[in-house]
């Protein structure tokens, strides 16, 4: 049932023939899942919560950043440095108070994938990277639940839905994680603000469409937006059974490695045990770009970004002891990768999932 | 039959244009499409990507075909 207010809120749903009150009290009565509170995730989560669905879960673990307020707009300035999801939650309370929030800190991870994944009708990949998207992909194949897929470039998006009624997975349109060396990071891309507002907004109408069983979901299509030329196309995904069952370890899902996998091996430390070895560096390296936040004062001895290390690497000294690190523990891996490959150095040291586990009250 | 070939994403990117023209015989049997672009423009080598043509993903252009469109699409992960 729907009280007097909601009846009001919802009011321009109520009378569009499509949804009426049965397809009200279905989104009422779904949950969905929205995981990264990004350019993505903002307005998932805004149409999401303004349409009334009854539960809605969100799954970041970053903080907001100056960066960040050129397109995630469910965030201001007095949100920096606080949670994305304390300060999503607060602000969609405000738009609907009859949204149940649930809101998970730790993001995904593959350890507790399978569980928050089971724990919803409809999962979101509002997120920024291969890895975690091949993770969200793997744990809806599992638990059977439908996965509404958004991701930017630049100017151009694609959407699509997987995993819905026996459809096609991620993994039948692109089988492997990419050679991180052949794909670009977001922070060194850019993206035009506006973009993921449409791709976003494509994503929460596939999720209306799906929970209220109307329409035609992008169901086994891969839509592609151009912002620059408005071009819309749509292009047709085959299952194809053997690249799921060949690379989703469904029993053992935990031992699955959802890193980069073509990278080769480089030493790697921990932030806790860097914590206790950090004076045995004699340089540490942060490749991250200039705007990147959090800075930690007197970490980093220098700062090369990805972008530059081909023209400075002679910074970097072959003979000192080197930690390199980035935000999330890829591209200081590329870099050593480089650095090892090309320069032939040695003594370096990957900071194992990045910055982003540091204790930052530790340095107060 | 010359076709039109959309590059998306990073192949766009990296062949500094977002589509060109291409001319396809396929009277003499299959044309390999990912040998065929991958001839011309080595640096796909290195990207992941589908290809698509007349919207549908194959790899394989059959002979005797009425070709409107061919997509090259890699993957994005921005969000």
């Amino acid at each position: 049932m729907l009280s007097p207010e909601e009846h009001e809120i919802y009011s321009r749903h109520l009378i569009l023939e499509k949804i009426g009150l049965s397809g009200q009290l279905k989104l009422k009565n779904s949950s969905v899942l929205i995981i990264g509170a990004g350019g993505l995730g903002c307005p998932v989560l805004q149409y999401l919560s303004a349409a009334g669905v009854g539960t809605i879960g969100i799954a970041d673990h970053d903080t907001v950043e100056k960066t960040n307020l050129q397109r995630q707009v469910l965030f201001g300035h007095s949100s920096l440095g606080k949670l994305k999801v304390d300060v999503a939650k607060k602000r969609l309370k405000d738009l609907n108070p009859f949204v149940n929030f649930k809101t998970f800190a730790d993001g995904i991870t593959i350890g507790n994938a399978i569980d928050l994944v089971s724990a919803f009708d409809i999962i979101v990949d509002c997120t920024d990277n291969f890895e975690t998207r091949y993770l969200i992909n793997d744990a809806c194949f599992i638990q059977n639940k439908p996965l509404v897929y958004g991701a930017i470039h630049k100017f151009e998006g694609q959407v699509s839905v997987f995993n819905l009624n026996n459809g096609p997975t991620y993994r039948c349109l692109y089988p492997d994680l990419p050679d991180p060396k052949s794909v670009s990071n977001c922070a060194d891309t850019g993206v035009i603000g506006i973009l993921p507002g449409i791709i976003g907004t494509f994503q929460a109408n596939e999720v209306i469409k799906i929970i209220i069983k109307i329409g035609t979901p992008l169901n086994g299509k891969l839509h592609v937006f151009n912002a620059l030329n408005n071009q819309s196309n749509s292009y047709t995904i085959p299952k194809v059974e053997h690249e799921i069952y060949e690379r989703i370890k469904i029993n053992g899902f935990d031992q699955n490695d959802y890193q980069f996998q073509c990278l080769t091996p480089v030493l790697e430390i921990d932030v806790e045990a860097f914590l206790e070895s950090k004076n045995s560096f004699e340089q540490i390296i942060d490749v991250r770009e200039y705007n990147e936040y959090p800075i930690i004062e007197g970490l980093a001895s220098n700062v090369i970004p990805m972008g530059e290390l081909h023209v400075r690497f002679g910074e970097i000294d072959p003979d000192k002891n080197t930690l390199i690190f980035c935000k999330r523990g890829i591209r200081s891996q590329m870099a050593i990768d480089f650095l090892k490959e090309q320069y032939n150095y040695k003594n370096l040291t990957n900071l194992k999932g990045g910055i982003t586990f540091y204790p930052f009250e530790q340095e107060k | 039959m010359k076709v039109e070939t959309h590059y998306y994403g990073m192949i766009s990117d990296r062949l500094e244009r977002s589509s060109e023209l291409h001319t396809f015989e396929t009277e003499g049997g299959t044309v390999n499409l990912r040998d065929y672009f991958e001839t011309r423009h080595p640096e796909l080598k290195e990207i992941n990507y589908k290809i698509a043509v007349n919207h549908e993903i194959t790899d394989i252009l059959p002979a005797n075909t009425e070709i409107n469109e061919i997509a090259l699409l890699p993957p994005f992960a921005g969000g």
